[in-house]
This record gives structure tokens, sequence and C-alpha cells, in this order.
């Protein structure tokens, strides 16, 4: 009880309403959340005509099944990442690789998704495990946040992936989260 | 709490035996300590502490129990199976101090003691309590799933320990250890299993499908197997993926646990009952493969065909759920080794 008024105290921070032109719409969960205990999180969709609509997540880790692999609960029961599909990027401009960017497949259904994990006001971290981390949200109720910034293309769908905004919107999360920021400044 | 065997015949003359044996006499003195209104209220109040610490986290330990494909599928079964267990074993966890004065004492003697009802202080375990009683703290105030469960067998433990002494944990060794299945792995530890044994289990269908001529590939991720018409043309027919197809893991561990029941019931050397369950676990693998096997096959067969592959999937679905039950069938073939006829009697025996 005292657990969930402590989290509860603390809202989850909103993604931005729009990012690099594509309009954000509010969506009801579109993955498999109960892999991941039905974690609080918000959800936003960018679509722009012609490019392959941008998701987003932000989730509040609160059970250890918050931090499961991205392919295991994005698409399907046969989520799987593509061989030799993963790695890990920087930010936009930077150097330091803090985003795990990876290639998943499931039925009929191909995604890239860039995924991290990350403290109220830290730094973020590309490795889905990470013990400090766990630590952090199961015991001590701090807040941390699984971000997953992911497009989706359906098999012979002929839309491309916008690539600016995709990694563009994951940097701006990363940094909101990052100065303890809760909604997008209008 | 302590005075609930004292009665008022220890103030009367020795009586002659009027049981030949301790499991003659336990529901008697099961009846003696139900109807005693002391034992009633600790039983009732025992019960409402652990629904309130416990109940609302059931759930989520459903939850990840029912995840589709969960490898802890046997979740589900543990808790009604540690009831029937001590339901079975009623008898013998009435009277918990038995071994210890079949140690003691010869069987006239044993019969004179209880019946005389001459009880002793059961030694108490205390640290466990000091052990537990933190971690359920804990525990409860991170709501994650493994802890709850991790921190409901401990505080059991715990609690029998304190209460009831070292005696009746003995008897009650099983069931708590039985109970520890039902701990909710996270979700990366099982990912982690199932993407080691799938490629195992998926090596031996396809060596199977291609000894009945068929051509199969397995994509370098893991999942599906493609089966193809012939190797020049590739052209697919079916594709077993391991979630949707479904490998019958969870089916699997649900028989396991099963046996694991079902042979603690048995009077048996623990190197038998092994061996008896390692026969089960390699008849369930074969017939996972063999399934596996037969879904390609007819995927092969009328996988050209939507109505076919959707037959195909029926079977796969069907089959799956039959899997747990021809096991057991095939099983108790084995298990009439152990020339048992009745529950009472394998009760009796332990």
């Amino acid at each position: 009880m005292a657990a969930r008024s402590k989290m509860a105290a603390h809202p989850n921070p909103m993604p931005p309403d729009k990012a690099n032109q594509s309009e954000g719409q509010v969506v009801l969960t579109p993955l498999e959340n109960r892999e991941r205990d039905h974690a609080r999180s918000v959800y936003r969709l960018y679509t722009r005509p012609g490019a392959a609509p941008i998701y987003v997540s932000i989730t509040r880790a609160e059970t250890l099944n918050s931090f499961r692999a991205p392919y295991q609960y994005l698409l399907d029961s046969d989520g799987r990442m593509r061989e030799n599909q993963r790695n890990v990027i920087p930010r936009d401009g930077e150097e330091l690789p803090v985003h795990l960017y990876e290639r998943i497949v499931g039925h009929g259904t191909e995604a890239v998704v860039l995924h991290w994990t990350q403290n109220w006001g830290g730094e973020p971290i590309a490795d889905p495990l990470t013990l400090g981390q766990m630590f952090d949200a199961t015991i001590r109720k701090e807040p941390v946040y699984v971000v997953d910034v992911w497009s989706i293309f359906r098999a012979g769908g002929g839309s491309r992936l916008d690539e600016t905004t995709w990694i563009r919107t994951a940097d701006y999360i990363d940094r909101m989260i990052k100065n303890k920021k809760v909604t997008t400044p209008h | 709490m302590d005075d609930i065997f004292e009665s008022k015949e220890d103030a009367a003359p020795p009586a002659p035996l009027a049981y030949n044996e301790p499991f003659e006499y336990a529901p008697v003195r099961l009846r003696r300590l139900l109807t005693n209104p002391g034992v009633r209220i600790e039983l009732i109040v025992t019960i409402v502490l652990f629904a309130v610490m416990f109940l609302p986290h059931l759930w989520w330990w459903a939850l990840r129990w029912t995840l589709p494909d969960s490898l802890q599928l046997y979740g589900l079964i543990v808790i009604p199976l540690v009831l029937a267990w001590m339901w079975l074993a009623r008898w013998r966890l009435v009277i918990p101090e038995l071994d210890w004065l079949n140690e003691q004492f010869t069987e006239k003697s044993v019969m004179r003691w209880l019946t005389e009802e001459r009880h002793e202080e059961p030694k108490r375990l205390r640290w466990t309590l000091f052990l537990a009683v933190p971690f359920t703290l804990l525990a409860l105030w991170s709501g994650e799933p493994m802890l709850t469960a991790l921190a409901f067998v401990g505080f059991l433990t715990a609690y029998l320990g304190y209460r009831f002494g070292t005696q009746l944990l003995r008897v009650m060794a099983f069931p708590l250890s039985f109970l520890c299945l039902m701990t909710p792995l996270p979700g990366f530890l099982l990912d982690f299993i199932s993407k080691r044994i799938t490629p195992m289990t998926f090596r031996i269908t396809t060596s199977l499908l291609a000894a009945l001529g068929l051509q199969t590939e397995v994509l370098p991720e893991g999942t599906p197997i493609q089966i193809f018409a012939n190797e020049e043309q590739k052209q697919l027919l079916y594709e077993i993926y391991a979630g949707r197809t479904g490998m019958g893991y969870p089916e699997l561990l649900v028989f396991m646990v099963g046996v694991l029941w079902y042979l603690s019931l048995i009077e048996a050397g623990f190197a038998r009952k092994l061996l008896t369950w390692l026969i089960g676990l390699a008849i369930f693998l074969m017939l996972i493969a063999v399934r596996l096997t037969i879904v390609g096959f007819l995927g092969a067969k009328l996988g050209d065909t939507l109505d076919g592959r959707e037959w195909t999937n029926v079977f796969a679905l069907i089959s799956r759920i039959a899997l747990p039950f021809l096991g057991w069938w095939i099983m108790s073939f084995v298990l009439r080794g152990f020339q048992c006829r009745t529950y009472h009697e394998w009760v009796r025996g332990r």
C-alpha cells in the first residue's frame, strides 16, 4: 500500500504531442503489456503520410517483468530478434552509446526499436537487465522508466521508416527524463 | 494454546488401550482438536492473517503462471496438489511426533503415550521467524510476485516451525518444498530458458521430418521451422512457430510436477522415484518431438490449401492439450510397478 502511494505520487512523463511534424495520438496499449505485469505505461502513436507509424511507450518499472527484452512484448507470441541485428547507438550527434537498437520480427510483421531504461534524472542505460535499476524499481520504489520507441512494418507494406523522427523522438524523451520534465512545455 | 492437548481423561486411572495403531487413534485426536474452541479461533485467525497478507498477491502470481506459453503453467496446480497431499496425509500430520515416539518406545508404549496425550512442548523454531518476518515485510512492500510468493512459503514455514515445532516441519517438508514451485520466476529468466531449449527440440523435429522425406529449414532466429514442397522451388507449405504452434513445455512441466507429487505419496526409495521421474521426462520429451513431427507432416500434406492449414492448426491445439493426459496414461504403466492399489494404502505406508 505504502509502496503504491509512493509510486502514484510520481506521475509518468508524457511523450511530446508532436514529433518532427508527425501528429501524436494517444493510443491504448498496442503491445502485450500483460507480459510486463500490466505495468503503468503511456503510449503515443506518431503518423505522417508515406511514413511508417512510430510508437512510443514510457513505462514505469514496478516489477522484474518490466525488464524484459522488447521483442517479448512488442509484437506477438513469436516475437524474436533478427540475427545480428542488435546494437547500442548514441544520441543524435553524440558518441556515448545509450540506446539499444534491435530489429525484431513477429508473425508477418517486422519492427525496429530503440529501447532503454532510465532513472528519473539519470542517464539512460541500454542494457535491459541492470541489477541496480531492478533494485531501485522493485525494492526502493524509485522512479525507473523503460522506454521503447519503435516502428512497425507489415510484410509487403510500402511505408518507409522516418529515421529522423524515430531517433529524435527517442532523444527527446531521454532528455525529458534526464531533465526531470513530466510534460512537454507548450 | 498449549493446553489444547489436555483433557479430563488425564486425571482418570489408566484405561486399557482402545486403539491398536496410531492411525486408528489419529481421527480421534483430529476430532478433539477441531472441537476445541481455542484451536478453532487460532485456525480462523491464522487463515485471516494469511488471506489479508497474501490473497491480493495471488492474482499477480496467477497472472504470471497463465501468461501465453508460460513455462510456469504448473503453478496453477501447486496449491490444489498441496491441499490434496495434506488431506491424504492428514492422519500423519495429526501425529507429527510419531517418528520420534517410534524411535524412543515400543509399539505399545507409543500407543499408551498417544492415547494418554502425554504431550511435550514442541521444540519451537525461532530463528526462522526472525528471518521470515522482515523478509515478508520487504516482499509485501515491494509487491514483486516472486518475492511475495517466496515470502508466503517462508512465512508459512516459520509459523509452523514456531507454533508446532520441528516435528511437524519434518512431516511437512515435502508440501512446503513443493509450494516453492509456485514462485513466479521473472520473465527474463524464463525467456532465457525457453530460448535455450527450443532449438534443441526443433533440431530433433527437423531430423524426424527429414526422415519422413520433408524439406525443412529453421530460420536463424530459432523459429519457425519452414517446411517446403521441394528443395529447388522452395515453395513454403507450412511453418511451425514455437509460440503459435506451441512447444508443449508448459504441458510437460504440468505433467512432471504431477508425477513428482504422485511419487511423494508412494512408499519407495529415492533412487527408484528419481528413476521413475526421469523415465516420465523421457516419455514426455519423446511425445513433444513426435507431436511436432506429426504437426509438420500434416502441414506438409495439407498445407497447400487454406482449409488444410486450418485443420493442421486445430490438430496442433488439440494435441497440445492432450499431451499431459497422454503422458499420464503412458506413465500409469510405469507407475504400476510400485504395486499400490489405493491412496489410503500409500499414505498409511508412509
